[in-house]
């Protein structure tokens, strides 16, 4: 069950990556905590220089495959992110060699996960626990062999220098003549060395038996077993004459309550708990830092929806954000009452500049994805309002043609694009969406029949095909990382000091990784949104328009193109909204409600829609009056059963923005995710969970 | 001289010696409890802890010996707790999160060894934890 192969890399041999004038297996020690688990350690030999890789697997040499290379290749190439990491923190202490150490390794893992299947094959052996590299800074790898096979195959000098050390047979001892029976001093002396020599040899057998004894607290507890940890060798014996070898005595389970691996769980919001019928994990308390089992949950906590927000929010252009705790929990100043003309005038400029800016991500992810860039009817920017967009989707345009539109007010149904923009009513008091049960045409059988009718309603009947809620969790704050304590043994006087040094390491090290929370998670700016992707892409002149309701809904970024739309939004949402996408022939294709401040997204959907996902986007915080936070990190699924593989992703310099699709459209709801911004250097995230559920 | 005389001078001759020998005996094995000779039996005893979920790894390398053997390697499981004896001295002490697929979960603290002076006949205890260990301490 066991291989061992020896590769033997000396100084100026060809094959062997040398970094900073050395192999690369020296620096292994540096390079340990980053590729541990994907690396295997290297054993070097002080006589010949020879590198050995030892490992225990399975007899049977399977070949990998592609996945397991697949893996392999990812694996290696976060073990140089974690590198990078490292080797930036020892840069500022002065580590001379950490750029060099990364140039080298940067090539060697270049060269590994660069390498196709048939070539990296040779390198992935099969350890007890998953595949591993071997032979890495190596061109070539040596052959594996067993181990087993090994020790009976002595090379012809070895054997020959062990002949030479096999000692010489002993001169033959002088025989003695029997002593003369008459001499009764001879008889005398021997009689004395017999008896010594009896005593001594009973004291020699009683000491020996002595020494098979466990050493002096060392005894085994009833029912274990002594285990030799690590075989003598002669380097390592003291001088003092007693065995090196430690010797290990028992392994007894730690008495803690949890018991099993310790899977980071990110966290596990109320609404999971609750509907699970189990206590939650956290507690939603703004402004404050709330312990949370296995993770860290930061202040990245929105105000509650029937909270005014603090006045600083209102105040800062970049808003929708969510507020700082600390700023949050400042002072709240009398807000303008809602409606009033100064606040409008005053959202709907803060909502243009922050539509300014994310409207470009917007745009240009959808006409990446939807292969459009440059389709936009002439008819629309000539109909929609006076500021004509200069392109489409142009970096800024999409503000103007916000403001065009909520300034005309216009909202017909025959506009190709009908765009709600504006967030004013982020800071108006949440006010609920009447309820008026008016019978209508429109998806009676979704539920749909509390929407406000309208003279626009379409006039076709809404064929749903499929209907979905969303739910969404608070954003977090979650460590995607964890970090081993520095904790040396240490002498203690009783039995919770170990604890109570390692509960100060721990605390320790939180406030190392708090440090190193990136700006741009401190204060981030989140939006939200939806998007749905049409079965048959439609002519620039047919494309499908967005209505609001309640009509001349400002706080909604609106946007539809030939194959595909999308409703976006600053959080939180004071109030709800329904959203309803009409063809260009008046038949309704889906309808977005969006309610309890965005937490809830209940979406129906026609045949013309082939698949739709939640959106959501951060933008960095305000770091200062000069300008915003760069945001950096990359999307993910942080839950296994939610797969990120068809994600889009859109990153800009202050925006990061995710279409979580789904890898099947088809896929069984419900679906419990977390999607989170990961920034690996850190080790932090910005997360929330999801929740996918089919409609009654 | 007869047999009988022979064997009458004999055996106390053999128990005089067996005699002697036993006392010789007696004081050398209080010279070596009581002497320097019983050094080498008073062990360090070190206590690894592991309070985590991962699979750990610890290694004591003698600072005496420039070989780079370990005087002992141990694996912890998760939550498990091993006693381990060692030649008093000074070693080098590394551990890491050696289990396959956790490793990359894991930062390791930028300085991975450390040094420490074990005395013969204490106990150390040596506590394992990473930092989601348990629960985020109230910053």
């Amino acid at each position: 069950m066991s291989g061992l192969v020896l590769w033997k890399a000396e100084d100026g041999e060809e094959g062997a990556q040398r970094i900073a004038g050395r192999p690369a297996q020296a620096f292994w020690r540096r390079l340990r905590s980053s590729f541990r688990g994907v690396l295997l350690e290297p054993h070097r030999r002080a006589g010949d220089g020879r590198v050995s890789w030892s490992w225990t697997g399975p007899s049977d040499s399977a070949s990998p495959g592609s996945a397991e290379l697949a893996d392999l290749r990812k694996r290696l190439a976060a073990g140089l992110v974690n590198l990078a990491a490292e080797l930036e923190r020892d840069e500022e202490r002065g580590g001379g060699e950490a750029l060099a150490l990364h140039e080298g390794m940067q090539s060697l893992i270049g060269g590994l996960t660069a390498a196709p299947d048939a070539e990296l094959a040779p390198f992935a052996v099969r350890t007890e626990m998953d595949w591993m590299i071997r032979s890495w800074g190596i061109v070539r790898p040596a052959a594996a062999r067993r181990a087993d096979e090994s020790e009976n195959e002595l090379p012809a000098e070895s054997v020959a220098a062990l002949s030479a050390m096999v000692p010489a047979p002993l001169p033959a001892l002088p025989v003695v003549a029997p002593a003369d029976k008459k001499s009764a001093p001879g008889r005398r002396v021997v009689s004395w060395l017999l008896g010594g020599a009896v005593v001594l040899g009973l004291l020699a057998l009683a000491y020996w038996g002595l020494r098979e004894k466990p050493l002096k607290g060392l005894e085994a507890e009833p029912g274990q077993e002594a285990v030799l940890v690590s075989p003598p060798t002669a380097s390592t014996a003291p001088a003092g004459g007693m065995s090196s070898a430690a010797l290990h005595v028992g392994q007894e389970p730690f008495p803690t309550a949890a018991a099993g691996p310790v899977v980071p769980r990110i966290f596990s919001p109320q609404a999971t708990a609750s509907r699970l019928g189990g206590a939650p994990r956290s507690l939603e308390i703004p402004g404050k830092v709330v312990p949370v089992p296995m993770a860290y949950t930061g202040p990245i906590s929105s105000p509650p929806e029937a909270e005014p927000r603090p006045p600083e929010v209102e105040a800062d252009p970049n808003q929708g954000g969510h507020p700082d705790p600390v700023q949050a929990s400042a002072g709240r100043v009398d807000q303008p009452p809602e409606g009033s003309d100064a606040s409008r005038h005053e959202g709907f400029a803060e909502a243009s500049s922050d539509l300014a800016g994310s409207a470009g991500v917007a745009q240009d992810a959808l006409a990446r994805i939807s292969g459009e860039r440059s389709v936009m009817p002439s008819e629309v920017t000539g109909r929609v309002g006076a500021q004509v967009r200069r392109d489409w989707p142009g970096s800024d345009s999409f503000g103007d043609l916000a403001t065009a539109s909520s300034s005309t007010g216009t909202s017909s149904p025959d506009a190709p694009v009908a765009v709600a923009p504006g967030v004013s009513g982020i800071a108006a008091q949440p006010k609920p969406v009447p309820a008026v049960p008016v019978k209508t045409n429109v998806g009676e059988r979704d539920g749909a029949a509390l929407l406000k009718p309208t003279a626009k309603a379409p006039a076709k009947a809404f064929r749903t095909r499929r209907a979905w809620t969303c739910r969404l969790g608070e954003w977090r704050l979650a460590r995607t990382r964890d970090v081993a304590l520095a904790t040396v043994p240490s002498e203690v006087a009783a039995a919770g000091d170990a604890k109570e040094a390692l509960a100060t390491a721990r605390r320790q090290a939180w406030e190392q990784v708090r440090a190193a929370l990136p700006l741009s998670l401190r204060q981030p700016i989140t939006r939200a949104g939806w998007v749905l992707v049409f079965t048959k892409a439609t002519t620039a002149g047919g494309a499908p328009v967005w209505r609001m309701e309640p009509d001349g809904e400002r706080r909604v970024q609106a946007l539809a193109g030939t194959n595909r739309a999308e409703l976006g939004w600053a959080e939180p949402l004071a109030t709800g909204l329904v959203a309803r996408l009409l063809g260009p022939d008046g038949v309704e294709w889906a309808c977005v409600r969006v309610a309890e401040g965005g937490r809830t997204i209940a979406v129906h959907a026609g045949a013309e829609i082939a698949e739709n996902a939640p959106w959501f986007e951060v933008r960095g915080g305000a770091v200062d009056a000069s300008g915003r936070a760069a945001v950096e990190g990359f999307w993910r699924s942080l839950r296994s059963g939610w797969l990120d593989t068809r994600w889009q992703q859109d990153h800009s310099g202050e925006a990061r923005r995710v279409y979580c699709f789904a890898v099947d459209p088809r896929a069984a709801l419900p679906v419990e995710g977390v999607v989170a911004l990961e920034h690996l250097p850190s080790g932090w995230a910005l997360a929330r969970e999801v929740q996918l559920d089919p409609s009654p | 001289m007869s047999c009988h005389k022979v064997a009458r001078s004999f055996w106390p001759s053999v128990w005089t010696g067996a005699f002697s020998g036993a006392v010789l005996a007696a004081g050398l094995c209080f010279a070596a409890c009581a002497g320097p000779a019983r050094a080498p039996l008073a062990a360090a005893v070190v206590m690894v802890e592991n309070h985590s979920g991962y699979l750990w790894q610890v290694e004591f390398f003698n600072r005496e010996t420039t070989a780079n053997v370990a005087a002992a390697s141990v694996q912890l499981g998760p939550r498990e707790r091993r006693r381990l004896a060692l030649a008093p001295g000074g070693y080098r002490v590394r551990s890491w999160v050696a289990g396959a697929g956790e490793a990359e979960r894991v930062s390791m603290p930028p300085r991975a060894d450390a040094e420490v002076d074990l005395g013969g006949g204490r106990t150390y205890v040596w506590p394992l934890g990473t930092l989601l260990s348990e629960e985020a301490p109230d910053l």
